[in-house]
């Protein structure tokens, strides 16, 4: 199986990766364009990069993962593949790890043309930051492509519910405490998307994190419980239909 | 090796796919399965496959639920459909299969290139597989069947889609693939090539197998047959009251008849001086099995 990893990096570098880092590119330029573009008109804010990971690390990671079982199910690629040796749960957990691989890699990207637009993200913190990210988002967009096409859709669907969910719930919230109680249930149901306000402090400080230790907890755990479902559902999954 | 016992499959609570179908494959066995459009032929494969799983009843490759021995030894299986990605090349396919296959890298290449040369692919090595033909995507599938030498094939409608000169010579492959240790499971809608390759062909209908007919055993007691002369046609009906003349040039076809009619009938027309040039069954055993099994159950 192992051997199989230079192919499936291939598929994805080739695919949903390489647009990705397109995408990553013409973004650090046009923001460098921006920064130079008001340098003529007046003093000049060193552009940060910031908003590109946390971009990249929600958007990047529901691309990376959305079609990941789904495709080879809908279009029949799983006939050839399953009836080799291949235990397909180890086959999708490869290719989840190696797609994560390169988003983290893409965050030190980032961190890299930050520093020569003037304004670097911090290394340690955009790679964790991309990790974690790509644990959440990966893992509840994984979860819904065992069982259905449009799990980008699902989960962009998530993140939106779940912000104002968020605010529902909290203590600030100006509902009763009822009603509260109830936004509080979904949100702690819900995908913690959320958290990614308090997981910005990942991208500005240098660590320890410590007071964004139960956030990152919170995210990572949910993105594991995400992978499990999903590796249960490939377990007793009928491929054919 | 491949047990099937009284296995069902109905998809969403209510179309019944498989009925209580029972048919095994020992070691070293051919079967084949022949049946009508929507018999349940792809849908018994996805299950020995693990592809989907049993509503009740039970199947096991070589003793152990289909998963765990898929996962676990070698199994080559062409589908119906070959689905490959469209963008990969004929060769990569071939070597990312292989490898999924468990072949190691060092023989990978050159089992590979053997089966390229054996199935006709090498013109075609550096082609998309959006660029294929039908047929040599057909050929890509048995090829990729074939690495890492498997001790079960799984071959469905192997030859579809197949130009007659490619048939003639996938059979002539698939004879070659048959050994001692190795069982292979034919479905097929081509009644000759199922004569021609197997041992024993289960026909199914109505997700039952109606009947099982070993391929290698005599004709049934009655059949129909044709008959052709090339002088004495007039002494036929004599003979033969119930022929019926096809063509102008003395061929007749004889109702179903059982042997010993048919042989003293003939000795009679070579008495009275006919000249006779073939007498050959109308179909070959396995259509008139097929024909006779499905017709009863249609009844």
């Amino acid at each position: 199986m192992g051997r199989y990893a230079r192919w499936q990096l291939r598929d994805y570098v080739l695919g949903p990766g390489g647009i990705t880092i397109a995408l990553v590119v013409l973004l650090v330029w046009l923001t460098s364009r921006t920064a130079v573009i008001e340098s003529g008109t007046g003093p000049v804010r060193p552009p940060s990069l910031d908003w590109l990971v946390q971009l990249v690390g929600l958007l990047g990671s529901i691309y990376a993962t959305s079609g990941l079982v789904s495709e080879d199910r809908t279009r029949g690629y799983y006939r050839f593949f399953f009836a080799k040796p291949v235990d397909p749960m180890r086959f999708y957990a490869q290719a989840f790890v190696l797609r994560g691989l390169v988003l983290v890699a893409l965050g030190a990207l980032i961190s890299a043309l930050g520093a020569l637009i003037a304004h670097p993200v911090p290394l340690l913190g955009a790679v964790t930051y991309m990790a974690i990210m790509y644990l959440l988002a990966g893992g509840v967009t994984l979860c819904q492509s065992t069982v259905w096409r449009f799990a980008w859709v699902g989960s962009l669907v998530l993140y939106l519910v779940s912000i104002p969910t968020a605010q529902l719930a909290s203590p600030d919230s100006p509902i009763g405490a009822v009603w509260r109680g109830c936004w509080r249930v979904l949100h702690v149901v819900l995908p913690p998307f959320s958290q990614q306000t308090m997981l910005e402090r990942i991208l500005t400080t240098a660590p320890p994190w410590g007071d964004v230790v139960g956030s990152i907890a919170w995210c990572v755990g949910y993105g594991l419980l995400g992978l499990v479902c999903g590796a249960l559902v490939i377990r007793g999954l009928e491929w054919a239909r | 090796m491949i047990e099937c016992a009284d296995l069902s499959k109905t998809f969403r609570g209510r179309i019944r796919a498989l009925d209580a179908m029972s048919l095994g494959a020992k070691r070293g066995e051919v079967i084949g399965i022949a049946g009508p459009n929507g018999a349940g032929k792809s849908t018994l494969i996805a299950l020995i496959l693990g592809y989907l799983h049993p509503t009740s009843g039970s199947v096991t490759l070589g003793g152990l639920p289909p998963r765990r021995y898929v996962e676990h030894h070698r199994v080559g299986y062409v589908s119906e459909l070959i689905a490959v990605p469209p963008r990969w090349r004929l060769d990569e396919a071939l070597e990312r299969l292989s490898i999924l296959a468990g072949v190691p890298t060092t023989e990978a290449r050159s089992q590979i290139a053997t089966l390229l040369a054996q199935l006709g692919l090498e013109e075609h090595r550096a082609k998309q597989v959006r660029e294929l033909s039908k047929g040599n995507l057909q050929r890509l599938g048995l090829a990729q069947a074939l690495l890492g030498d498997p001790d079960v094939i799984i071959l469905d409608e192997p030859t579809h889609g197949l130009d007659p000169v490619w048939m003639l010579k996938f059979r002539a492959v698939m004879r070659d693939l048959r050994r001692p240790d190795r069982t292979m499971l034919i479905a097929s809608h081509d009644l000759a090539e199922l004569s021609a390759l197997t041992d024993r062909v289960y026909i199914i209908d109505h997700g039952r197998v109606v009947r099982s007919v070993d391929t290698r055993s005599t004709a049934p007691g009655s059949r129909e047959y044709r008959l052709t002369l090339s002088t004495g046609a007039a002494l036929v009906p004599s003979v033969f009251p119930a022929a019926r003349p096809v063509g102008p040039d003395g061929s007749f076809e004889l109702p179903a008849i059982d042997l010993a009619t048919l042989n003293a009938g003939l000795a009679e027309l070579l008495k009275g001086g006919a000249q006779l040039t073939s007498v050959a069954p109308t179909e070959s055993l396995l259509e008139y099995h097929f024909r006779d099994a499905v017709d009863k159950v249609g009844a």
